[in-house]
């Protein structure tokens, strides 16, 4: 297997970093926490930046950092990516400039792609001749990201590539975020504190809060957990990977899912395409008996397996499965007590809005 | 001619050689390659502060060395020598011309340096 094996240890004096991971070498890792977490500390001990005594890293049967065996290779001779937070560009050189930057610093033979073919990719051809400093931060951000691929990355890193930027920007930036996930190969972890963000792009997730990682599994299995609601906090809900697989008349489309299915606004992607979408705990209500008289078109029946208080005095989280998938839904705990909600419960799930997040 | 230099390097702090070693540049290429030329501001008004010290230099030209008679001489050991010698209106024209040249020197380096002065962006 070409799995991604990590373990750091990093003491700087008020802070401890101790991550030991085992991450799967394709899709988008995203590592998640609060600011101060270690996150961005994790990442750059992954790409060399920091040395961290006693640390491992590997990428498939590449070893970049065993320190037992006094092997550190340092971050120019590692086939790694990295997107910087902020813009990185160099501002000597125009947009061509950074772009072959790394492009010429790797023999032909590693090349995978041609400038033009990601310069298409993240829609900078016209930039070329630009200057750094006369691009709008979007731009900047396509670019690095542009200039990161050309170097043929084994593995790419990004910290925060959308944190500095507006939200106009970001949404000007995630489509091409998400066709770097569909159409390279190329594993991404990819450091962020945005929920959307995670849900939208992440494939695997690692939870990390003040320097210990406190979850690590699927994107879908991880939110679904019900034991974790301090970290996102109001932002609590599911991912669900479906297909879309009806149109009907009136506007609407159908996407079944494992156990079920959900209606949404009509969507225009063929039939059969792979939509995910996610569902806010807030969004979600419990019913005893089938409501039958209700303008709410997704009611599906589930089973009760976890309750939890949240952090939010007066709010109970629950965690349910419709067939094999979890769904959580926030309550007030006045109204878990009046239905007398527990894990067994047999509910009905009423769904009031879903998000799509493609 | 450090001073300036130094202002220049941390101005640029420790990122453009993070990037430059995540693109697969070694150290030496780093330097080569990003560090004179993001520096390059700092190479400029180094030189210009030194030129400018070391035209109106005279305690140590003086003391020290360059002042061999017949063979090397400075122009504001010239003037000295003027001085000495009570030439006051040779003196002052000798002066007047070091101001102007210094002056045409400046303004030469600052015209075609665009970059000098103008407070840059982190």
């Amino acid at each position: 297997m070409n799995n991604i094996r990590a373990s750091f240890r990093i003491d700087r004096g008020g802070f401890r970093l101790e991550a030991v991971l085992t991450l799967p070498g394709r899709g988008v890792t995203a590592l998640f926490g609060h600011s101060g977490s270690g996150k961005t500390t994790l990442l750059r001990a992954i790409a060399g930046l920091e040395r961290a005594p006693g640390g491992f890293f590997s990428l498939g049967d590449t070893v970049w950092q065993d320190e037992s065996r006094n092997i550190f290779v340092p971050t120019h001779q590692r086939a790694l990516g990295y997107v910087f937070q902020e813009a990185s560009l160099f501002e000597h050189l125009t947009v061509k400039g950074n772009l072959e930057f790394g492009l010429k610093r790797i023999s032909e033979a590693e090349r995978r792609f041609n400038l033009a073919e990601v310069a298409d990719l993240l829609g900078i051809g016209s930039l070329f001749e630009r200057r750094p400093a006369s691009l709008s931060g979007g731009e900047r951000q396509r670019a690095a990201i542009a200039r990161a691929l050309l170097t043929a990355p084994k593995l790419l890193l990004m910290d925060e590539p959308l944190a500095a930027l507006d939200l106009k920007r970001k949404l000007e930036i995630l489509p091409y975020l998400e066709r770097l996930h569909d159409e390279l190969s190329i594993p991404i972890i990819y450091v962020s504190h945005s929920p959307d963000e995670v849900a939208r792009l992440a494939d695997y997730l690692v939870l990390l809060d003040t320097g210990k990682v406190v979850a690590s599994g699927l994107l879908t299995e991880t939110l679904a957990r019900a034991d974790l609601p301090p970290t996102f906090a109001d932002d609590a809900g599911v991912v669900l990977e479906t297909v879309l697989s009806a149109h009907e008349e009136d506007h609407l489309s159908r996407l079944d899912f494992q156990g079920g299915s959900i209606y949404v606004g009509q969507r225009h992607e063929p039939l059969g395409r792979r939509l995910r979408c996610r569902i806010h705990a807030r969004d979600v209500s419990l019913a005893l008996a089938r409501p039958h008289a209700s303008s709410i078109l997704n009611i599906l029946a589930g089973k009760v397996t976890a309750v939890v208080p949240t952090n939010t005095l007066g709010h109970m989280l629950i965690q349910l499965y419709v067939g094999p998938t979890p769904i959580l839904a926030r309550i007030t705990e006045r109204s878990r007590r009046e239905l007398n909600i527990q894990p067994g419960s047999q509910v009905w799930v009423q769904i009031k809005a879903v998000a799509m997040l493609t | 001619m450090v001073q300036p230099l130094q202002n220049a390097f941390e101005a640029m702090g420790n990122r453009p050689l993070e990037v430059a070693a995540t693109l697969r540049a070694g150290p030496w290429d780093t330097f080569w390659s990003v560090v004179v030329p993001l520096a390059r501001p700092g190479f400029l008004s180094g030189s210009i502060l030194t030129f400018a010290h070391t035209v109106g230099e005279f305690g140590v030209v003086l003391m020290i060395g360059g002042n061999i008679p017949g063979q090397t001489r400075v122009v504001s050991v010239q003037i000295y020598d003027h001085v000495e010698a009570l030439e006051y209106s040779q003196g002052h024209w000798l002066s007047a011309c070091m101001l102007v040249f210094s002056f045409a020197a400046l303004l030469t380096l600052y015209t075609f340096n665009p970059q000098t002065g103008r407070s840059r962006e982190a």
